[in-house]
């Protein structure tokens, strides 16, 4: 058991190995996300029942919570990649920071604007300063940090690992940041606004809902392996196996 | 020892000698603290209100301007080539000048922020809180500050500022909560035990990751 | 003495150098050519610790200690040449007297007490040459240490290389100019 994960997690820093088998999984994702996305829009926004008291406008949870949820593991995903890379220092590791970053950063921004257009219309206001939506910000800073790092060194190696650097401090600070805000918060000023409020959620709505996040996840995955792919093939070019590798196509 | 002496020696007078490394933040404090009442009120009550936040932030935004100072001139000249080929321990230099550079950046303007009282209508007895959480706050700044310009050497990017904000943002919180609390006659001394953890804990972890940072740079 | 086995370095994927091996005896010194981008000042940088990312051994007696000078010159804007000197990381301990006869040495006296900022580009080299004949180490690596400098001053550079050599340091130095003189050469286009 050990040795076929052992394996496995040697085959996965491979370069051409990834490159050979995320070609023939990404057609499959691919066309698997976005009949998944196509579906639980189309039963989200016409077939499920409205909401009691929110009316129609809650059906854009259909992409506001699969957007903040992906968005989130993304940014987990990459820190576990940032800790791979700096102690066993393997390369596939930053090609999955640098390619995730962007995508994390998109989803974080639809997840930032969407719950903004919700906002409006049921609380009467397109921003609050609570933890949730803080940290959210701070999460897209971190993104942007990322993203921005990747040309602040000549040497990919060392791009690489300061971004692991970046990412890991983020996840350290991520939390701290939401517990002071919230802290702040409940001892400033008396919540006049209640985001929290849990509020019931009928079959109906839940499974187009539990669709549509499965389908941004399978986005996620499709849209991560063309990113990684093209650096990938950045980082490549000149190796021997991938000039054999695209002479024969 | 006479060598770290020496590097603190040097450090103090290239700072002296570049007089915009402390009269820039402190002519920025100025300008903010006098354009307060007049873009948003000169209400007493409403300045009074907003004073330690202002104080707070206008801090924060200088020392967001003069952190790249801190390595990129070393950079730029070849000084920090000579430090990593000296062979010695690179994070107690990198801790004399963060230290050399909080007292250029941030020192004059905490002392200058007693201003507040005269301009911005700040109440005398919330003083106390307000030098003492900026004594105790803007150290970990200037530590991030070293980190986000460790990181960015050489290059502008987004990345500093994008990672100075998030960074800060607890102890912006904590620092402007303890002058709030005294104001309202709540103890603050949580408050600043909570800033000065932060800061023990803080100092060794960034002084390792901007030594680290600064390496990645010669590789 | 110093030793190299099999050393390269590459950065990223891309090799600068491979398999460079060789032996530096005492009382010698070493002309590193090269065209550009063979890894001349990379080279340089490794034997001073600046790089440690090299492939193969590089190994060092106890007593080497090392003077490093790069192709930046390290000095401060707004330091004088003299504090500059004073101030400088490689010279721990170093007097006021000492610094003023070389100084003179150079014709840097009139100088001295003027920021470097003000100063040319030669003269910046000058002061570095300074350091260099304060330093007391016996391993000097020094990037393109005759570039910028009139003719006087580089008959003086070649002087103070005797000397020191005469002393019993080693000197490895890079240089543009393959013209014959009495330098033993390593060159770096065959480790490409």
């Amino acid at each position: 058991m050990f040795q076929t994960l052992k394996n496995f997690y040697h085959k996965l820093g491979s370069y051409p190995w990834f490159y050979k088998i995320s070609g023939k999984v990404i057609p499959f994702v691919g066309v698997l996300s976005i009949s998944l996305i196509v579906i639980s829009s189309i039963w989200g926004l016409f077939f499920s029942p409205i909401d009691a008291v929110q009316g129609d406008v809650y059906r854009i949870i259909y992409f506001h919570v699969p957007a903040v949820s992906v968005s989130q593991v993304i940014y987990y995903s990459m820190s576990v990649a940032a800790a791979v890379f700096l102690i066993w220092r393997m390369k596939m590791a930053g090609v999955y920071i640098k390619s995730l970053a962007p995508i994390g950063a998109a989803f974080t921004f639809i997840g930032l604007l969407s719950g903004a257009i919700w906002g409006q219309p049921t609380w009467g206001t397109w921003w609050v300063w609570d933890a949730r939506l803080t940290s959210t910000l701070v999460l897209f800073l971190f993104y942007l940090a990322i993203i921005g790092m990747q040309s602040t060194f000549a040497s990919r190696k060392s791009a690489d690992t300061a971004v692991s650097i970046i990412t890991l401090v983020g996840v350290v600070n991520l939390p701290i940041v939401k517990k002071s805000v919230d802290w702040w918060n409940t001892l400033h000023q008396p919540a006049s606004i209640s985001i929290s409020g849990e509020s019931s959620i009928s079959n109906e709505m839940l499974i187009p809902l539990l669709l549509s996040i499965l389908g941004v996840y399978f986005f996620v995955f499709f849209t991560g392996l063309l990113f990684m792919r093209a650096e990938i093939s950045t980082r490549e070019q000149n190796k021997e196996w991938f000039k054999k590798l695209s002479s024969n196509n | 020892m006479i060598y770290f002496i020496k590097i603190l020696k040097k450090e103090f007078l290239i700072y002296s000698r570049k007089s915009s490394s402390f009269i820039s933040p402190v002519v920025f404090f100025l300008i903010s603290i006098s354009l307060y009442p007049i873009g948003i009120s000169n209400d007493p009550g409403i300045l009074k209100n907003l004073a330690p936040g202002l104080i707070w932030i206008t801090v924060l935004l200088s020392t967001l301007i003069s952190f790249q100072n801190i390595f990129s001139e070393d950079y730029e000249d070849g000084s920090i080539e000579l430090l990593l080929a000296s062979g010695q321990n690179l994070s107690l230099i990198v801790l004399i000048k963060i230290f050399v550079n909080w007292i250029f950046s941030c020192l004059p303007i905490i002392i200058l922020s007693v201003l507040s009282v005269f301009l911005l209508y700040f109440p005398q007895e919330g003083l106390k809180p307000l030098i003492i959480s900026l004594l105790i706050g803007t150290p970990t700044i200037c530590l991030f500050g070293a980190l986000a310009g460790a990181l960015s050497l050489g290059k502008n990017s987004i990345t500093g500022p994008a990672l100075m904000l998030p960074l800060s943002l607890p102890v912006l919180i904590l620092g402007t909560q303890a002058i709030n609390y005294s104001l309202n006659g709540i103890n603050f001394s949580s408050n600043i035990l909570l800033l000065t953890a932060i800061l023990v804990f803080l100092l060794p972890i960034i002084l390792f990751a901007s030594v680290g940072a600064l390496k990645l740079h010669f590789n | 003495m110093l030793k190299t086995a099999n050393l390269s370095y590459k950065f990223d994927d891309k090799y600068i150098f491979s398999n460079l091996s060789f032996e530096f005896a005492n009382d010698s010194v070493f002309k590193l050519v090269g065209d550009n981008g063979t890894g001349k000042s990379t080279l340089l940088k490794i034997l001073s610790g600046i790089y440690k990312n090299y492939e193969g051994d590089l190994s060092f007696s106890e007593d080497d200690f090392v003077f490093y000078s790069g192709h930046k010159t390290g000095l401060k804007n707004n330091l004088t040449a003299r504090e500059n000197i004073y101030f400088d990381i490689r010279l721990p301990k170093i007097s006021h007297s000492q610094i003023n006869s070389v100084l003179e040495q150079l014709d840097l006296i009139d100088y001295s007490d003027i920021q470097s900022v003000y100063l040319s580009e030669g003269q910046k080299r000058k002061i570095n040459i300074a350091s260099f004949m304060l330093s007391k180490a016996n391993l000097y690596l020094l990037d393109e240490p005759f570039n910028n400098l009139d003719p006087k001053t580089t008959i003086f550079l070649q002087e103070i290389f005797d000397m020191k050599i005469n002393a019993g340091a080693k000197i490895i130095f890079s240089s543009h100019d393959r013209s014959k003189d009495n330098f033993p050469v390593i060159d770096m286009n065959l480790f490409n």
